[in-house]
């Protein structure tokens, strides 16, 4: 079994009355790049605080890098990358200088040549002023901070956010150039589902506060699919398939959203329902996220496991 | 290292705020002086007294002090919002707890060196003008007479409540709470110090208020900043 380096266990936090999480547990192995997707307010951005400890849980625990959230020793958080939603960073300095501020945190990790070397395929210079970055430069600067210390783990909140399609493709390059290094992990929240699909191989799915899937991006792949049927004959069929999440219909056809169903299952079932023609629709991330998280099957739990 | 670091990104960010208070300090403070010393104003006051009164020569000259201590206590005041408002309300709002705090240190040096930058700023700012303003009223020949010692003391314990006031704002922005209910407790905690020794005789007596008042709004501070979520 792989070593795990985030891992939670039941993690609740209430904001007043108001739940934002909801019983969170999750467990992502070491080496992995692992999408945390979710609409917004669904409590990825409350779930990376409490994970880094910046808020208390209301209930459950969580542990990074071994260590509990609530007690990161700056040791262990030398070995933790972060960057955080909006890519917050000092405004007044130089990028030269916040450079030199972060690198006074990592004694002897910190890869000067790696950073300039960010800098410079980024096409920043080193005396430009953080404030008068654009969004996307600014997203550049924070993603070479947080990649300089070499980091064993990078957690990154929603890192794309209000970039353009070509600093997104920018910006993920450098992520992936990251993982060639062996044994590095990183947990990345997005709602940019296309990004996810592009990087990722593992998927935790956030769901008004609850994790609706935590497995691999390829079993969340095979795992939801649409099928679309044609029928004649003025009865619907009955549709008790397993793994139905909801269904819609219309004079002749009838699109069933399924999770965890084996082709084999479904042609059983069209060959005793009455259906004429079946076929299963493309999906990409975004339509089986969408789907998967539409309000009509949101009741509907499914295990994930990593086989 | 990291504190060293970390105290001089804050000073950074409180020099405008210590370059003003210095400044109006030093200006109106030097104002203050020169009309002082002027043998005009002195001749004026000279008059005032009723003929073959006995006089004291403070009575005559007046004490550089009561004209320059209300520009110390306002500069002090002024640069403790200020500075409390720039290094506890202003990371709050731009959403900088979050860079800030993750980082190979403890809580407790990001707190301290926060503290301690504030600190020096409202020595160098203030206490160091001042001083030198006296310096300035003490020399040879300026004044008919120069100030008196105690004076001193008295200008670097108004530095020292403005430091109150500091820890006063700084314990507002850490605070989660409304500003109408208990967000403000730690500003009317500072501005009640200050009344307080408004009416206090014996410097003593100051010093000890202004010790005992540092002392909880540090402990409370701590305690807030340690255990809040940002």
């Amino acid at each position: 079994m792989s070593e795990m380096v985030l891992q939670t266990e039941g993690l609740t936090k209430y904001y007043g009355g108001k739940l934002a999480l909801d019983h969170f547990t999750i467990r992502i192995p070491r080496g992995c790049i692992c999408g945390f997707v979710g609409r917004n307010g669904s409590g990825k951005t409350t779930a990376i605080k409490l994970l880094l400890g910046f808020l208390n849980p209301t209930a459950g625990s969580s542990q990074v890098l071994g260590c509990n959230s609530q007690q990161l020793t700056p040791a262990i958080r030398q070995r933790i990358g972060y960057v955080s939603e909006g890519h917050r960073l000092i405004r007044w300095m130089t990028i030269a200088e916040i450079a030199k501020f972060q690198r006074a945190f990592f004694p002897g990790q910190w890869d000067i040549k790696l950073f300039w070397d960010m800098i410079e395929y980024f096409d920043l210079s080193k005396k430009q002023k953080i404030k008068y970055l654009s969004n996307g430069q600014r997203a550049q600067v924070s993603l070479a901070l947080a990649l300089a210390p070499n980091p064993e783990l990078l957690i990154m909140d929603d890192p794309t956010l209000g970039l353009d399609a070509a600093i997104r493709r920018q910006f993920l390059e450098g992520m992936i150039g990251l993982i060639m290094w062996q044994g590095r992990t990183i947990f990345f929240s997005s709602h940019i589902l296309g990004d996810v699909e592009r990087v990722a191989d593992r998927i935790v799915v956030l769901d008004k506060g609850v994790v609706r899937a935590d497995c691999s991006l390829e079993q969340f792949r095979n795992a939801v699919k649409k099928v679309r049927c044609r029928f004649t004959g003025p009865i619907l069929p009955k549709v008790n398939i397993d793994g139905l999440l909801h269904f819609r219909q219309s004079a002749d056809e009838l699109e069933l959203v399924l999770v965890g169903t084996d082709d084999k299952e479904i042609a059983d079932w069209a060959g005793s329902s009455g259906v004429v023609e079946y076929r299963a629709v493309n999906m990409n991330l975004e339509d089986q996220f969408i789907e998967y998280t539409a309000p009509a099957g949101r009741m509907k739990l499914f295990q994930w496991e990593e086989k | 290292m990291k504190f060293l670091t970390l105290m001089k990104k804050e000073l950074r960010e409180c020099l405008p705020w210590m370059v003003a208070a210095a400044a109006v300090l030093l200006v109106f403070g030097t104002l203050e002086l020169w009309t002082k010393a002027d043998p005009a104003a002195v001749g004026y006051r000279y008059r005032s007294f009723p003929p073959l009164s006995e006089v004291d020569s403070y009575e005559l000259i007046g004490y550089p002090y009561d004209d320059i201590g209300p520009i110390v206590f306002l500069s002090a005041m002024g640069l403790a919002l200020a500075l409390g408002v720039r290094q506890f309300w202003t990371d709050q709002y731009t959403r900088m707890w979050g860079f800030l705090l993750h980082r190979s240190t403890g809580r407790n040096v990001i707190l301290a060196a926060k503290i301690s930058s504030g600190l020096v700023a409202m020595t160098v700012a203030v206490g160091f003008v001042w001083t030198y303003l006296f310096w300035y009223a003490g020399r040879d020949g300026f004044l008919p007479v120069p100030p008196p010692a105690r004076h001193l003391i008295e200008g670097w314990l108004l530095v020292a409540e403005g430091f109150v006031v500091y820890l006063g704002t700084a314990l507002a922005g850490l605070s989660k709470a409304r500003w109408y209910t208990t967000k403000l407790v730690g500003i009317a905690f500072a501005l009640w110090v200050v009344v307080t020794i408004a009416g206090l005789w014996k410097l003593a007596w100051v010093i000890a208020v202004i010790a005992i008042s540092v002392a909880i709004l540090l402990c409370w501070i701590v305690e807030t900043f340690l255990k809040r979520e940002f």
